[in-house]
């Protein structure tokens, strides 16, 4: 069943349920480079999180964590009471991680469904030739001989259909073409419901601005920034404005040719839809005074 | 319903087996038709150019452990290729099957089924040849060069039984072990290895025996008193005409005991290594 957004965030915020994903003091490094330094983090189910960061923050190696490919160093990853490094199969079935890059085998579509779907005992092919129909992928190709686009339509169709209750997203909008991506958004936002969660790393805020309910930002190991979007909106105003005087008391503003795009204390609750893009730049340049204000 | 074992459940596993059967039929089949080509032009190859004794037992017996060494190692060592690059790793990692399925997987793959069709195609090829090369010798009939003794027709070479092949093949069939150890660390390779695993297991298998051969001349050897050496199981000394006058041994049963755990137990241990590894790896 899909559940309105604003329905999601007030199942966030009132009530009690439990964490899918929790993720205590992690700490995790490539040889000498350390790439987290005790991150803590909680997904619930019936959110959409968009996982912000510069390149080399570890966004992939984050999702590899929850996934069981990487394991962490120092700290502790639950993934519904599983501990995702041990890989059980009752694990792996209800984590579906699609990496930015992937391969898959020369063999024809419906040879391959043949053969991934009894993994996944919630595998639904109905749902599947559906979101396969949504995206226009020939059912009779080969695998090896479609597009990277393409080949990503099918492992997003396949993930969905395997419904799991955890999407992990690597970038899943590169290599997609612009009505691909909406196609990916429509998708996608049917595809949420109350018993699922859905991590999206990405670089490219504005393919999923209309899509994330809550916007995770990492950045020097840790996450520095987690807010849901209907509280940034209730927190911050974000608008354009030739107004000298407004400007100078934007907490972050650039010149564009509409005047000058601004973040603003919202404190008149006025309404707008935040640029998460710009939210991303301003957290980027001064952490402390945009996290003060959802931590006073 | 009744879940599902985390550890090994037969119907994953079969869907495993299925799985991998269909996505590499096409790469498998080739791969045996390039060998069973390969022991075609090479037999064809000493059929024209021994005048004597063409496909006798020592050509049969080499080229069987040759090929097997050689194409099951490089096989092998293929199994668990895809944990070489995060991009093929997360879709092996990721499927819903436990670590110990996969690697038994690949055993029945890379162990079990390489060698019975290695050797299946070793004796179709095989057997056609040694009745045309005994069939050239019915039909001109010849002595071994300057005697008089008349070349016989040849056996086909009995890998199971080592019957006409040498001495320590044929009591204690060590080639024919020693291939499941040799596979078993080749398989280990490929997940301990991140890149150039043959390579690397080919150093790695090399350098240990350059070890067991140093250990042997410069540590065993010199302990023993003079005119004493060791054999496969034991100790002899030779008398001054080079035959065995005193021998060390234990006894029979315990010496059969210890030949067996030297046959069986290295490929079991390694497939332990592997599958310790295999829950290990990360990507």
């Amino acid at each position: 069943m899909q559940i309105p957004k604003f329905h999601r965030i007030l199942v966030y915020y009132f009530t009690s349920t439990p964490s899918m994903v929790s993720i205590q003091n992690l700490y995790f490094s490539y040889g000498r480079r350390k790439v987290f330094d005790s991150l803590n983090l909680e997904l619930k189910p019936g959110t959409i999180y968009g996982l912000l960061g510069r390149n080399g923050t570890g966004k992939s190696t984050l999702l590899r964590n929850i996934g069981g490919f990487l394991f962490p160093q120092q700290g502790s990853i639950d993934a519904f009471g599983y501990t995702p490094g041990k890989r059980q199969p009752s694990f792996l079935e209800r984590v579906f991680l699609l990496p930015e890059d992937f391969q898959l085998p020369p063999i024809g579509l419906q040879r391959w469904i043949k053969h991934m779907a009894p993994f996944y005992s919630l595998f639904d092919k109905p749902q599947f030739e559906r979101y396969i129909g949504e995206f226009n992928v020939p059912t009779d190709a080969r695998l090896n001989e479609m597009s990277y686009g393409q080949q990503k339509k099918v492992l997003i169709s396949f993930a969905l259909a395997t419904n799991a209750p955890l999407l992990l997203l690597d970038e899943p909008t590169n290599g997609l073409d612009i009505v691909s991506k909406s196609q990916f958004r429509k998708v996608i936002a049917g595809a949420i419901d109350e018993k699922r969660s859905i991590l999206i790393s990405t670089h490219q805020v504005r393919d999923l601005e209309q899509l994330i309910d809550r916007i995770m930002i990492i950045d020097e190991g840790r996450i520095v920034f987690d807010q849901d979007l209907e509280r940034i909106a209730s927190k911050l105003l974000f608008k354009f404005s030739f107004d000298p005087e407004e400007a100078a008391r934007a907490m972050y503003r650039e010149s564009s040719l509409k005047g000058n795009a601004l973040i603003l204390r919202n404190t008149d609750q006025e309404d707008s839809r935040p640029d998460l893009e710009m939210l991303y730049k301003a957290i980027t340049l001064d952490p402390k005074t945009l996290t003060s204000i959802f931590h006073p | 319903m009744k879940p599902r074992s985390e550890l090994f459940n037969w119907s994953r596993w079969c869907l495993l087996v299925s799985k991998h059967w269909d996505e590499n039929r096409k790469r498998y089949l080739l791969a045996l038709l390039a060998i069973a080509g390969l022991l075609i032009v090479w037999f064809s190859f000493i059929l024209v150019m021994d005048k004597y004794t063409p496909m006798n037992v020592i050509y049969q017996y080499m080229t069987y452990f040759v090929g097997l060494y050689i194409t099951g190692s490089l096989y092998a060592s293929t199994l668990f290729a895809e944990l070489s690059s995060k991009r093929d790793g997360v879709g092996f990692l990721a499927l819903p099957a436990s670590q110990l399925e996969k690697l038994l997987c690949a055993l029945l793959f890379g162990i079990l089924l390489f060698f019975v069709v290695y050797t299946i195609i070793f004796y179709a090829v095989d057997i056609p040849l040694v009745r045309i090369a005994n069939r050239i010798i019915a039909s001109s009939p010849r002595n071994y060069p300057n005697t008089t003794i008349r070349i016989l027709a040849m056996p086909v070479y009995n890998v199971f039984t080592g019957a006409y092949g040498p001495g320590f093949e044929k009591e204690m069939h060590l080639f024919l072990f020693a291939f499941f150890s040799v596979q078993s660390a080749f398989l280990l390779g490929s997940v301990y290895f991140t890149r150039y695993s043959f390579i690397r297991m080919v150093v790695v298998l090399a350098v240990g025996l350059l070890g067991i051969m140093t250990v042997q001349a410069r540590v065993i050897l010199p302990l023993l008193p003079s005119g004493w050496y060791n054999g496969w199981t034991g100790w002899f000394s030779r008398d001054a005409a080079g035959n065995t006058d005193k021998l060390v041994a234990l006894p029979e049963s315990a010496e059969n005991a210890v030949i067996l755990l030297v046959q069986c137990a290295p490929p079991v241990l390694l497939w332990i290594v592997t599958w310790y590894r295999l829950k290990e790896k990360q990507v």
